[in-house]
């Protein structure tokens, strides 16, 4: 445990007899001022982040299939905000960042892949439209948890419709990230830099996941070999 | 004869401020092992679900760092950039836990094929901890009224870094051995008017002695 007193620090000098402040007492309401902005600003942990990703394009086995993209605009500017109690305020701009992630997995994994604005848009030789949107977001950071860590948690609900735009399958995504506040310099400012981490690596989880479990559906399964079948 | 005592003065300090460190390394090899020319190795850090394992980057870096260094020096792949190559196949959710997985996993002809773009013959796992323990003692500092800030006190602690390499070896599909670095120290700050740390370097010594035992074992 390290003691800063304190006390001593309040015995300031009078104004010298000339009504000028003495250097001495410059320097305790300076020491003083900074001490009170560092207790200050340790009890709050308020962060604002604009999120930048890089997702590596997956290895995974393209499928035969053309598959038309629709991000609704709340996607695309999703923001989330949320005041933690005693703990402040925390703002994470993804503007950009899933458009950028499902535009990466999706052409990684169909033959092709075009993003629409409507779903009138979609060419006819192309196969079904898929459409993700952003249901929760949730963050904790450690003070809350007593753990080292900073999460993030991301459900979104993808939604397949096929050429004719009857429902093939819509299911949850949920992706996790986490980042550790002891991998960040003592003097950064971790919470900032840790929550951006984390939200990296749940959008990093969020592509894993989709790569990975697309085909464990039934009904995404037979859609794919009917289209296969009509090719 | 000045800069003689100025010397002599470093070299004391120098000695004093690092406390002593003793590190204990264990080694089972389970497999020949060796590198050919243009073949590397990937040092990663496990992300376990027991949190406490989980090694932090800065070690995982550390220890990468050394391994590619100095005279028995091999070829390195950096964890961000073996991970980004292989994605998604190593991220928390997906990575390979044994020797199984891996093998389905560079069964898979777009996997194997980049594993070999990049040249990694071997991975290394790498789990473990620095903590404190047995914190004992106190450190007050005060600004006197004359301007003069001081500190009086003691605080010493127990630090320990425990850490553990598990080696892969990716062309044989094999576990190729384990090693184990443990480094302790007892760090010790007094304070009369000005502290004085003498901090012992664990997680330092552990990073070191687990690159030098990487590099030795990967050489065969």
């Amino acid at each position: 445990m390290v003691f800063l007193h304190t006390t001593d620090m309040l015995k300031l000098s009078p104004l010298n007899s000339i009504g000028q402040t003495s250097l001495h007492q410059v320097t305790y309401l300076s020491l003083l001022l900074v001490s009170t902005t560092l207790l200050l600003g340790g009890c709050g942990e308020s962060a604002k982040i604009k999120l930048r990703l890089d997702i590596p394009t997956p290895i995974v086995k393209q499928l035969p299939v053309k598959v038309a993209m629709y991000y609704p605009p709340e996607l695309k500017e999703y923001v989330h905000e949320e005041t933690l109690d005693n703990y402040g305020d925390f703002r994470i701009d993804m503007t950009g960042s899933h458009q950028e992630l499902f535009d990466t997995v999706f052409k990684s994994m169909f033959e092709s892949a075009l993003e629409i604005s409507d779903f009138s848009e979609l060419p006819p030789d192309f196969h079904g439209i898929i459409s993700p949107k952003v249901q929760e977001v949730q963050i904790t950071i450690p003070q809350q948890t007593r753990s080292p860590h900073y999460e993030v948690w991301i459900k979104y609900e993808l939604v397949l419709y096929d050429q004719a735009g009857n429902l093939i399958h819509s299911w949850d995504l949920k992706a996790y990230g986490k980042a550790n506040r002891e991998n960040y310099p003592a003097l950064a400012r971790t919470s900032a830099l840790a929550l951006h981490d984390a939200t990296r690596f749940a959008l990093r989880d969020a592509a894993a996941s989709m790569s990975f479990y697309f085909l464990n559906n039934r009904n995404i399964q037979s859609w794919i070999g009917s289209v296969s079948t009509e090719s | 004869m000045i800069t003689r005592w100025c010397l002599l003065l470093t070299l004391f300090a120098t000695v004093l401020l690092s406390g002593c460190v003793s590190s204990t390394i264990q080694l089972v090899r389970q497999a020949e092992t060796g590198l050919a020319e243009g073949q590397a190795v990937a040092i990663l850090s496990r992300a376990t679900k027991k949190q406490d394992a989980e090694a932090g980057k800065d070690f995982v870096h550390c220890v990468a760092l050394r391994t590619a260094s100095g005279n028995q020096r091999i070829s390195v792949v950096s964890e961000k950039t073996f991970v980004d190559s292989m994605f998604p196949w190593f991220e928390p959710r997906t990575a390979p836990t044994d020797l199984a997985d891996l093998g389905r996993l560079v069964a898979q002809p777009a996997v194997a094929e980049r594993i070999n773009q990049i040249g990694v013959r071997y991975i290394v796992w790498i789990e473990g901890s620095t903590k404190r323990r047995d914190q004992s003692g106190t450190l007050q500092c005060a600004v006197a009224s004359g301007g003069i800030p001081a500190c009086f006190g003691f605080l010493t602690w127990e630090g320990a870094a425990e850490y553990e390499a598990t080696i892969w070896d990716v062309s044989n599909q094999v576990h190729a051995g384990k090693l184990s670095s443990e480094a302790t120290g007892v760090s010790i700050v007094p304070a009369v008017i000005v502290p004085l740390p003498f901090i012992a370097r664990v997680q330092a010594s552990a990073c070191t002695s687990l690159a030098e035992q990487i590099q030795s074992f990967i050489k065969g």
